[in-house]
């Protein structure tokens, strides 16, 4: 709910229309085709690798598995490549294990080593020699099926009331995303890289540079303006799966820079 | 009632991205403008605000134009009628289309204050780690942005719809909101010594004048 909040249009000041009395040719200059210094163009995708894709990496759980400190992650987020520290990872998992460990010393049902045996030959008869003689196989399987089924229909009575309250596991501050933002531009505004904006008067969007540097209808904008959509948020926080969309989108735009710099030096 | 201006206005912006009015208008049980277009106090670059309730679309792409979807379901969610933006709808909307009856059951929430006052914090404490990174002029954007959000911050806490950005300015530059009023307000707030010395750096009265001459806009 109230998410459907569509993306403020940053770049749009020129939508008043002076009213002339007789008709005058114009050249959108918008439209022209860009001629970009290719140079340029591999340097602004270097500068959102690094300093937007990175910072984002850095600050949320994007581009790879989830971080704790910020509230996890769903798990079934789509991950890439570990950034974490090792230690994290590695802490994570151990956390996990230990939490297996201890809800299988409290369920006996939950002893696999009871009532599974390795399918190999040699373990399997070995298995069936410490197999009780006096229990079918299937009953304790059944059992401890069944025992799961309520111990997890009994989580999910509770987890929908959790979930409802705990909204930091899947909302992140719109600060952290904005001044990841920020940064990017202002280190494309030190190199210069966008005619116009060596000192600004009023703060620029990414948009709004690449307007400028590609022209409005290119499709490199679009995706910027899309990516913009995504960080937008609804009442100054972001959703994960919008994050996550959104660090796609930026990724696909840094490939597509990488792609577009090399064929024109081509 | 909306005006004749607001009204060809939106019928302009829609026709520019290839919609009609009718388009939009017709095919929402509600429709409403606000923001600073709806009290007649926008810059000639404000966007114009519309709230839509049943649209056909989820979203609505228009250039100039800031949209807000609800469903009529979602009206009379608690969750809307003490929302900072349902109390803004309600006091300075302008209904093109509908009653409204949802905005007499509107009452400002605390969860909305503490939303604000999260949003506040998160601006402040984060400020230190990333302000030798931005360029001047997202400083100057960041200490307006916080200085407005503590406006609003107050509002909210003391039940009041909060008014477009514009009134904001117009309070703050001519004095009828107070820096040490807000530097209060702020010490309320659970921020470190570095984030409430950014706080104080936000509100100092040097800074009055700025958002004549910035267009950061937020809320409309």
């Amino acid at each position: 709910m109230l998410r459907n909040r569509s993306r403020r249009s940053r770049h749009d000041p020129s939508k008043q229309r002076v009213k002339l009395l007789f008709p005058v040719h114009t050249i959108d200059m918008n439209l022209k085709k860009k001629k970009v210094n290719k140079e340029k163009i591999r340097r602004v995708g270097e500068i959102l690798d690094e300093f937007l894709i990175g910072n984002l990496e850095s600050e949320f759980p994007v581009g790879g598995p989830s971080k704790e400190p910020h509230g996890a992650a769903e798990p079934e987020l789509p991950v890439g490549a570990p950034l974490e520290p090792r230690e994290v990872v590695e802490q994570a998992r151990a956390d996990v294990e230990e939490q297996q460990a201890g809800e299988e010393a409290e369920d006996e049902a939950y002893d696999e080593t009871r009532y599974y045996f390795d399918l190999s030959e040699e373990s399997h008869v070995a298995a069936e020699l410490e197999l009780p003689a006096a229990v079918p196989p299937e009953e304790p399987r059944a059992a401890a099926e069944q025992k799961r089924d309520d111990v997890e229909e009994q989580q999910a009575d509770v987890e929908p009331e959790d979930e409802a309250y705990d909204q930091t596991k899947y909302y992140f501050d719109l600060a952290d995303v904005e001044y990841c933002v920020d940064v990017a531009i202002t280190e494309m505004i030190k190199e210069n890289l966008v005619p116009g904006y060596n000192n600004p008067k009023k703060p620029p969007t990414l948009s709004e540079m690449f307007q400028d540097l590609f022209g409005e209808n290119h499709k490199l904008t679009k995706q910027v303006e899309q990516f913009e959509e995504y960080i937008s948020g609804y009442e100054d926080q972001v959703h994960i799966d919008d994050l996550q969309e959104a660090h796609k989108v930026m990724s696909e735009i840094i490939k597509e820079l990488e792609d577009w710099g090399g064929k024109q030096s081509g | 009632m909306v005006d004749v201006h607001i009204k060809n206005r939106l019928r302009d912006l829609l026709s520019d991205s290839g919609m009609t009015y009718e388009d939009v208008v017709d095919a929402s049980t509600e429709v409403v403008i606000f923001g600073s277009r709806a009290v007649d106090m926008h810059r000639l670059d404000s966007d114009l605000d519309i709230l839509l309730v049943d649209a056909k679309t989820d979203r609505l792409r228009v250039a100039g134009v800031d949209c807000v979807i609800l469903r009529s379901e979602e009206l009379a969610s608690s969750l809307w009628l003490g929302s900072e933006l349902a109390s803004h709808i309600a006091e300075y909307g302008k209904w093109i289309k509908g009653f409204g009856s949802w905005r007499h059951h509107v009452r400002i929430s605390d969860r909305a204050a503490m939303r604000k006052q999260a949003r506040i914090v998160g601006l402040l404490m984060r400020a230190p780690k990333w302000w030798s990174k931005l360029h001047p002029v997202f400083h100057t954007k960041y200490k307006l942005t916080i200085r407005r959000e503590l406006q609003r911050l107050d509002l909210l806490r003391r039940k009041t719809p909060v008014p477009p950005t514009c009134t904001l300015d117009s309070d703050w530059d001519q004095h009828r909101s107070a820096s040490d009023y807000l530097l209060e307000v702020a010490a309320t707030l659970p921020l470190n010594s570095p984030a409430f010395h950014f706080a104080k750096i936000c509100v100092e009265v040097s800074n009055r004048g700025l958002s004549a001459r910035c267009s950061s806009n937020q809320t409309d």
